[in-house]
């Protein structure tokens, strides 16, 4: 109980700051940017202002059994046909359910890692050995990327073993770029998130060598703007996203702590923290743009890789984030979402949760692998146990340890 | 509606109950055909209708635009203008798609191939509309960035005064002020002085607009940083939105610490992270941790 205190007393910082905020926004000239922001902010504090106005105890948290019994309903029957626009996307699909239940500490049974292990295979594509995003498509990277952390999460070891490592190898040197980066798929576009999938598909499977990772560290760091964060390609804007992967993908080739030797590590710290708002806690993923759910891993998920960088705990305000996921962003009946105004979806749902995750562990970093370790520190986050999720891998968005799982299954 | 009769179906043996959609009887179809038509490799009309009846459904379907481009390619005789037209459309009804602008560019390339040169102009109008949507539509902007670097686009005056009309609506477009960086910056060649003094009163006054709007003060010290220009420069304009009597801007403090420490004034820098402590709240630690690496 006393930490629902804490919750509540920081909210109730949040909140009394909030009227700071306006002081002389609103005397700048209107646009859509300041309309939409408002918007969102109103719809925010009128929910931070019923929550505050009820005892401490009737706090929100985390309402674990809806969500799962959510996340367990789309996995015990099919999809009703609106699904059909994510038919590219059926790898996806499967990981941001099995690790949403991952992460809120449900097992995964034998039956059910069978199930994932067959539809993962399902859509690996015969001529590249490699995973696309359904039965008959081609190749994809980010498909192959999501299939391979629905194995590892699900513990589909024998599915995984049938996947043909050579091939694969194979495949993604014919998506490598002379200059460093990775397309999707034949004709595909290359941008920092084929770059990221890329390097976790060839970590994962123990095949990334020199010929994979040449010039790659080059392209990621020639992906850095003006502003601290990453861009899709060299020239576009920085945006969460695509930060979480180059800084994530810059963290496998070489390590968190020589971060500063290829970037300007000064400038994304400065970028990242400014993700994140007064009024509403949670974090956005591009200036000027409005709080979004699913940027409380993308953008706060840097969070473990800067601190281990830095040596600085905390850079990121973990309690806030957490205010914004329990009282904003879960829906009812259940499942997670963007904001108040949006419902809940299955890639909400999980990277709200990987989110929720980071605002409860340190991560440790030590030859290579990466521990979690919840905060203990009542002054930094909640430690309430119904709020509790697993600890979350800060590189592969997988529960701490069941990559290294994976990787030792391969290197046997 | 072309003749499909002959196509022969494959249906998939024993289709993974987990996570399967229900596709309606006209999906499958559609799909059923056109995974058929590219086994056997089909370039022809008959091909091209039936991808588009497929991205009309499920934009994101990678393998049918990638199959799409190989039969418009087989097509010697299908229009390219007509492809980028119909492009367009698809683009209009799908707004958050990585697979569209992709191909344009594509297009665009065997459209350079072909007839050697391609009129730019014909791009502004659906670019115009794209925006006129969303005006951060993160792909959008990411085409607009591919043609100023293939079309060598940079300084280009045009291309200056769109993102000029683009700030003048909404000054917090974060995504106009990083593509006019890219038009000023993008291909790493030297602005003449006169140019550099240009753009840095150009965004002074957007900051005089709109003192609490992290676009302007980003792509500020973004110049700074481009060009290696003394930050210190910047103090008068730091010190005016500093002033806890009047006006004032958490950039602008951020900014003033800086040329502080750049000073090694790092009592005053000290102070001004202390304020941020208190006035941005929310990073306390992180404005605490700033001060905290400061040697004396």
């Amino acid at each position: 109980m006393a930490q629902r205190t804490l919750n509540y007393d920081k909210l109730q910082e949040l909140f009394a700051a909030s009227d700071q905020v306006d002081e002389f926004r609103i005397k700048e000239p209107a646009s859509k940017t300041i309309e939409s922001q408002m918007e969102v902010e109103m719809d925010i504090l009128k929910i931070y202002e019923d929550i505050l106005g009820q005892d401490k105890s009737q706090f929100p948290t985390l309402r674990s059994k809806s969500h799962s019994k959510y996340i367990n309903a789309f996995l015990s029957r099919p999809l009703p046909a609106p699904f059909t626009a994510l038919d590219a996307s059926q790898p996806w699909i499967v990981y941001w359910l099995v690790n949403s239940k991952a992460l809120l500490g449900e097992e995964i049974d034998p039956e059910l890692s069978e199930r994932v292990g067959y539809k993962i295979l399902e859509c690996v594509d015969a001529e590249t050995g490699a995973i696309g995003g359904g039965s008959g498509q081609m190749a994809h990277l980010a498909a192959t990327y999501a299939g391979l952390l629905a194995l590892t999460v699900s513990k589909s070891y024998n599915a995984a073993a049938q996947l043909d490592r050579h091939k694969i190898y194979n495949w993604l040197l014919q998506m490598k770029q002379p200059d460093g980066s990775f397309i999707m798929h034949y004709n595909g576009e290359a941008d920092t998130r084929a770059v990221y999938c890329a390097i976790c598909v060839a970590s994962l499977l123990d095949i990334l060598d020199d010929k994979l990772a040449y010039k790659t560290i080059d392209w990621l760091a020639s992906c850095q703007t003006y502003e601290g964060g990453f861009s899709g390609y060299p020239g576009d804007e920085a945006h969460g996203g695509y930060t979480f992967c180059a800084v994530a993908a810059l963290s496998m080739l070489r390590s968190p702590t020589e971060l500063p030797s290829v970037i300007d590590l000064d400038n994304l710290i400065s970028w990242t923290v400014q993700r994140q708002y007064n009024v509403e806690g949670g974090l956005s993923g591009r200036t000027n743009k409005l709080v979004d759910g699913c940027y409380s891993h993308w953008a706060g998920g840097l969070t473990p890789l800067l601190e281990i960088a830095t040596g600085q705990r905390d850079l990121l305000n973990r309690i806030q984030l957490q205010n914004y996921i329990l009282c904003c962003c879960q829906d009812e009946p259940a499942g997670l979402r963007d904001k108040p105004s949006t419902r809940a979806d299955f890639y909400h749902t999980n990277y709200v949760l990987c989110g929720l995750s980071m605002t409860q562990h340190y991560q440790e970093y030590k030859d290579g692998t990466y521990t979690g370790h919840r905060i203990a520190d009542p002054s930094i986050t909640d430690i309430l146990d119904v709020n509790q999720v697993r600890s979350l891998d800060p590189i592969y968005g997988v529960p701490n340890g069941m990559a290294s799982q994976m990787i030792a299954l391969y290197r046997a | 509606m072309y003749d499909y009769s002959d196509i022969i179906v494959e249906e998939p043996v024993e289709p993974s109950p987990l996570c399967q959609i229900l596709y309606s009887d006209e999906f499958k179809h559609l799909i059923g055909i056109a995974k058929a038509l590219m086994r056997s490799n089909e370039h022809s009309e008959r091909a091209l209708e039936i991808t588009e009846k497929v991205i009309e459904k499920v934009a994101a379907h990678y393998t049918i635009w990638s199959y799409r481009l190989s039969i418009v390619k087989g097509l010697e005789n299908y229009s390219l203008d007509k492809e980028l037209e119909w492009c367009g459309q698809i683009a209009l009804n799908n707004p958050k798609n990585y697979q569209i602008w992709h191909y344009r560019s594509l297009i665009i390339e065997l459209i350079l191939e072909r007839n050697g040169n391609f009129d730019l102009k014909q791009e502004y109008p659906i670019l115009e509309r794209m925006l006129d949507q969303d005006s951060k539509n993160y792909h959008v902007w990411s085409y607009r960035r591919w043609l100023v670097k293939r079309f060598n686009l940079f300084r280009d005056t045009d291309e200056l005064k769109y993102t000029e009309k683009m700030l003048e609506e909404d000054v917090r477009n974060n995504s106009a002020w990083n593509h006019r960086f890219f038009v000023l910056f993008g291909d790493k060649k030297t602005l003449t002085n006169d140019h550099v003094q240009r753009e840095i009163s150009y965004v002074t006054s957007k900051v005089d607009i709109a003192p609490t709007n992290p676009s302007s003060w980003n792509y500020l010290k973004g110049i700074y940083t481009q060009l290696g220009l003394d930050i210190t420069n910047l103090q008068p304009l730091a010190t005016k939105y500093s002033d806890l009597g009047a006006v004032h801007s958490q950039y602008a403090f951020e900014l003033l610490a800086e040329i502080f420490e750049r000073q090694k004034l790092f009592d005053q820098a000290i102070n001004i992270y202390a304020l941020l402590e208190e006035k941005d709240s929310i990073r306390k630690r992180y404005w605490r941790w700033r001060s905290s690496r400061l040697n004396f």
